[in-house]
């Protein structure tokens, strides 16, 4: 089982104080109160951490973590 | 405290007066230029990168150049800007375009290329160099007073924008200063100018450059969306 979901939380901890346990698999990131700029920076720090390239659409509020994890997991990493 | 500096158009006048100032606190600065002679910036102890500030592919990789030199930009001074003045009816579209191109598109193309460096460090400082004119307007310079408006705009509104990451964005809004772009003005113009200045002559680079750096200290921390005026006073009541 890959650990994209564990990293992926890891981020939300680093980057926006979340705590692990505040977070879950179903949460959409509206309901975790990331707006429109916080899931840009969520971009960017996804695109380092996975070594992969997202467009503008790619993470989407109403998203679920799970749906996140899933369009992470379809990207072919990049040099 | 060393950090890493951008400032486009830094390879005379204001912008090279501002990269200058950074240098000599200690910070390590790059400076884009268009063309000419570089020997002079290395010997200031400046990265010069060249890019046309009217080629986003180009000022993006100025970005990247001056992140590898450097680390992520931290401090970035917009300050490229190019005059093309003209009466209104016998300026061409291409003049109004063409400066508002340089001047405020590319003051946007710089600062979103910087911008992410930025949000990921969670701090950053945006200085956009403007002019009084953007606020007092000035006849034969409906372009370049147009874009140095614009630039107001364009601070204030990423000012609101990002000021919930700690970046900060202001304006320097400089009055007559004695460099190579307002020497075309002629005599008279250049009385006609000296006459509306309260302290009387005109600004030096240096005087800039002064409040450039202030706005990117650490001092300087609770100050966003501000225009500062370095006019002797020319721009009062704008």
């Amino acid at each position: 089982m890959s650990d994209t979901y564990e990293r992926l939380v890891q981020l939300l901890v680093k980057n926006f104080g979340f705590d692990t346990d505040e977070v879950a698999r179903e949460d959409t990131f509206s309901k975790l109160e990331l707006d429109s700029l916080a899931l840009v920076e969520l971009t960017l720090a996804v695109q380092q951490e996975f070594k992969i390239k997202l467009t503008d659409d790619d993470l989407d509020a109403n998203d679920t973590m799970e749906q996140a994890v899933k369009v992470i997991e379809s990207k072919p990493v990049v040099a | 405290m060393s950090r890493s500096v951008l400032v486009t158009g830094g390879n005379r006048g204001i912008g090279l007066a501002v990269a200058r100032a950074f240098a000599e606190g200690g910070d390590k600065v790059a400076v884009t230029y268009r063309s000419g002679d570089t020997a002079f910036i290395e010997q200031a102890g400046l990265v010069p990168v060249r890019c046309d500030i009217t080629d986003a592919g180009q000022v993006e990789r100025a970005c990247e150049e001056a992140r590898q030199r450097h680390g992520p930009v931290e401090v970035l001074v917009a300050n490229a800007g190019v005059t093309r003045d003209q009466l209104l009816l016998r300026m061409s579209e291409e003049d109004f375009a063409g400066v508002v191109d340089t001047n405020l598109t590319g003051a946007f193309r710089v600062v979103r290329a910087a911008a992410a460096g930025m949000l990921q460090a969670r701090k950053g400082r945006v200085v956009l160099v403007s002019s009084v004119v953007g606020m007092s307007g000035s006849p034969g310079q409906a372009n370049y007073a147009a874009s140095k408006a614009g630039l107001i705009g364009l601070a204030r509104s990423l000012a609101r924008e990002l000021g919930s990451r700690n970046i900060t964005f202001n304006v320097v809004a400089p009055g007559f200063v004695d460099t190579g772009m307002t020497r075309d003005l002629t005599a008279q113009q250049r009385a006609d100018i000296l006459a509306r200045v309260p302290l009387g002559r005109y600004g030096t680079a240096e005087e800039i450059a002064a409040a450039v750096r202030f706005l990117a200290s650490e001092e300087a921390s609770y100050i966003t969306g501000a225009v500062v005026p370095v006019d002797g006073g020319m721009g009062m009541g704008h």
